[in-house]
């Protein structure tokens, strides 16, 4: 299922990567409960999208990236080095927008964006001038001067985020960063990130429960549910392989039809009052629809063509994810 | 109108720059400190006045002894001057830095912890910045011995600093006594010594009480109910009903004093304990509060 992209990742001070994160067999245990499991993948620079319902480990995969949680087994590189040994040279590569509400206390915008530079080893004149810039890039050019306690949730957010790119890091770790943004808002966050991976050349993971940020923005996607990988694909290729689908009507025994249809590897993706929803294989053939119906001996009266969107696809692979 | 470029752009700064986390996270606490001291101005004013004023006074006096004595000695002014309780006021030596670090300016030091020291965790945490800065190039380490350099700077502002001056100010006045040079410069290093562990010992306690809290109001009601169920309940009045001097050893201010005094050379003793056992529970508070500090200072929160 790993997809990677073809171009690599610009990255400043070393070669093209062909992967910026590489999982083998990662698992992360807080006591008793897994909160992932033998994870393993590899994906390639640029906009990944990180999908997952609530609790499906999607934050802790990317703490784990960080080192801020300890794996219990298996090994995770990022951007070409071991996160077991994370040290300050790959830390200040990495940039972190955290889901819940984080900000240094009593600053303004433009000072707690300064200080995060200063924490990753810029000299001083440096990040005064990238905080300038940031702020700006994220929208908060009136608000940069006063306390980040005094700001809305959209402009916390758009302060998160604007720590997170201070340091110009290689890959931003983007955690729900269109939590609590109002729907202007959250376009414009979406704009803001698609312009970081797709024309700045910095790898963005983007961890969200909302299919549609992630079909707006990313190249990649990476499904997780119980901490389990459910699906690793190009989002294009994703698109493709779950466009097509069809709605059938026959006469006869629906039963007998649905078995001899699953018995060919086609998927009742829907049933309805008359009709059932069918995804088809990645030819979009329907011959073995025809074929299913011949065996179960009902009549097909109806055979029309409907798209599955992306979302559905998706749903429909965490439905068959077993607890 | 000025027109700005919104866009996006990369950094061509040196990535390789050792990372300074310490005097970063240091630099921003003081600034906060300050912040926190100067919010009211005249409050500002006279705790400047009251922390730093009697050593002023006390410098003028030593300068206008040493002006007295070397240019009107024959005047009768030379007289209150040459006065040996006089001159035991105005010279610097283990017993006036014992009186001035640790009785004079220990009121400072309290406050100093209560203003200061009280939130430089908490507030961390209650913001959720302790996954901001362990997420960046900051180790646990690094951002402990940064809030303990914040804190550590007003204690030794008040403490060390002052002690170091007056020392330098009475070698400028004995600059021709070689033998009064080398005792100074002696008393020098045991001022640093004694003032290293009275603000190693207070900074650490109230950082672990500053990250037991989330907010630096209850770190600091808890440090000082803690403070004065030690001294009194735990302490002292335990030990006036037992008559045992062992009691002292639960004290803070006790063991402090006993060891300071020994670095400084001051010959003070007043309880049966001995210095080495001061030093020991001295260690073992420091040990429990590095422990109970690791312990409350971790990116994530995690419950099982």
């Amino acid at each position: 299922m790993s997809a990677h992209m073809s171009a690599g990742s610009p990255a400043p001070d070393g070669p093209a990567l062909d992967a910026v994160i590489e999982l083998a067999g990662l698992s992360v245990r807080y006591g008793k409960r897994l909160a992932l499991e033998d994870l393993t993948l590899s994906v390639a620079p640029g906009a990944i999208g990180l999908l997952g319902p609530n609790g499906a480990g999607k934050s802790s995969l990317i703490k784990a990236l960080l080192g801020l949680v300890p794996t219990s087994a298996g090994r995770a590189r990022v951007l070409g080095a071991d996160v077991a040994h994370i040290g300050s040279r790959l830390r200040r590569r990495l940039g972190y927008m955290p889901e819940r509400d984080a900000a240094f206390p009593a600053l303004t915008g433009f000072q707690a964006t300064r200080y995060a530079g200063l924490l990753a080893g810029m000299p001083d004149a440096d990040a005064r001038r990238r905080a300038h810039e940031v702020l700006l890039f994220a929208g908060l050019e009136e608000a940069r001067y006063r306390d980040v306690g005094t700001y809305s949730t959209g402009m916390r957010q758009r302060v998160k985020l604007a720590q997170a790119l201070v340091h110009d890091p290689d890959l931003v770790f983007l955690d729900e960063p269109t939590n609590g943004l109002d729907p202007q808002g959250r376009l414009e966050m979406l704009a803001l990130i698609r312009e970081l991976s797709h024309e700045k050349g910095i790898s963005v993971l983007l961890s969200t429960h909302l299919l549609r940020d992630v079909e707006e923005v990313c190249d990649t996607v990476v499904v997780l549910q119980n901490g389990k990988l459910v699906r690793h694909e190009r989002i294009d290729a994703l698109a493709r392989s779950s466009a097509e689908a069809c709605s059938v009507r026959v006469v006869g025994d629906r039963e007998a039809f649905e078995a001899a249809l699953t018995s060919r590897g086609l998927t009742v993706t829907a049933r309805k009052e008359r009709d059932l929803e069918v995804a088809l294989t990645s030819e979009n053939e329907t011959a073995p629809i025809f074929a299913s119906a011949v065996e179960a001996g009902v009549v097909v009266r109806e055979l029309r063509p409907i798209r599955i969107s992306l979302e559905e696809a998706i749903l429909h692979d965490l439905e068959r994810t077993p607890d | 109108m000025a027109v700005y470029d919104r866009s996006y752009s990369r950094w061509d700064g040196d990535r390789d720059r050792p990372v300074r986390a310490v005097p970063v996270i240091a630099a921003a606490g003081v600034r906060k400190g300050v912040t926190i001291i100067f919010r009211r101005k005249l409050f500002a004013v006279m705790l400047t006045i009251a922390a730093f004023g009697p050593f002023v006074a006390g410098l003028l006096l030593m300068y206008a002894r040493y002006y007295v004595m070397a240019n009107m000695a024959d005047m009768p002014i030379a007289e209150a001057f040459d006065d040996p309780e006089f001159r035991a006021m105005t010279t610097v030596n283990a017993e006036s830095l014992s009186f001035y670090m640790l009785r004079m300016q220990s009121v400072f030091v309290f406050m100093a912890c209560l203003l200061v020291g009280a939130g430089l965790v908490a507030e961390d945490r209650r913001a959720n910045a302790l996954e901001l800065y362990l997420a960046r190039p900051v180790t646990v380490m690094q951002y402990v011995l940064g809030k303990f350099g914040a804190i550590g700077f007003f204690i030794a502002l008040v403490t060390v600093v002052p002690a170091s001056l007056a020392i330098l100010a009475q070698m400028s006045l004995s600059a021709a006594e070689p033998g009064e040079l080398a005792r100074l410069s002696e008393l020098m290093l045991r001022a640093w010594g004694a003032g290293a562990v009275l603000v190693m010992v207070p900074s650490l306690l109230v950082l672990a009480a500053s990250s037991l809290a989330l907010k630096a109001r209850n770190a600091a009601i808890g440090w000082v109910a803690f403070m004065f169920l030690l001294e009194g309940p735990i302490t002292n009045i335990p030990q006036e009903i037992f008559n045992d001097d062992r009691f002292f050893l639960l004290s803070f201010f006790h063991n402090v004093g006993r060891v300071c005094d020994a670095i400084l050379g001051h010959d003070a003793i007043t309880t049966d304990v001995s210095v080495w056992q001061c030093a020991a529970v001295l260690a073992g508070w420091c040990v429990l509060c590095l422990m109970t500090i690791r312990r409350r200072v971790r990116p994530v929160e995690v419950v099982a």
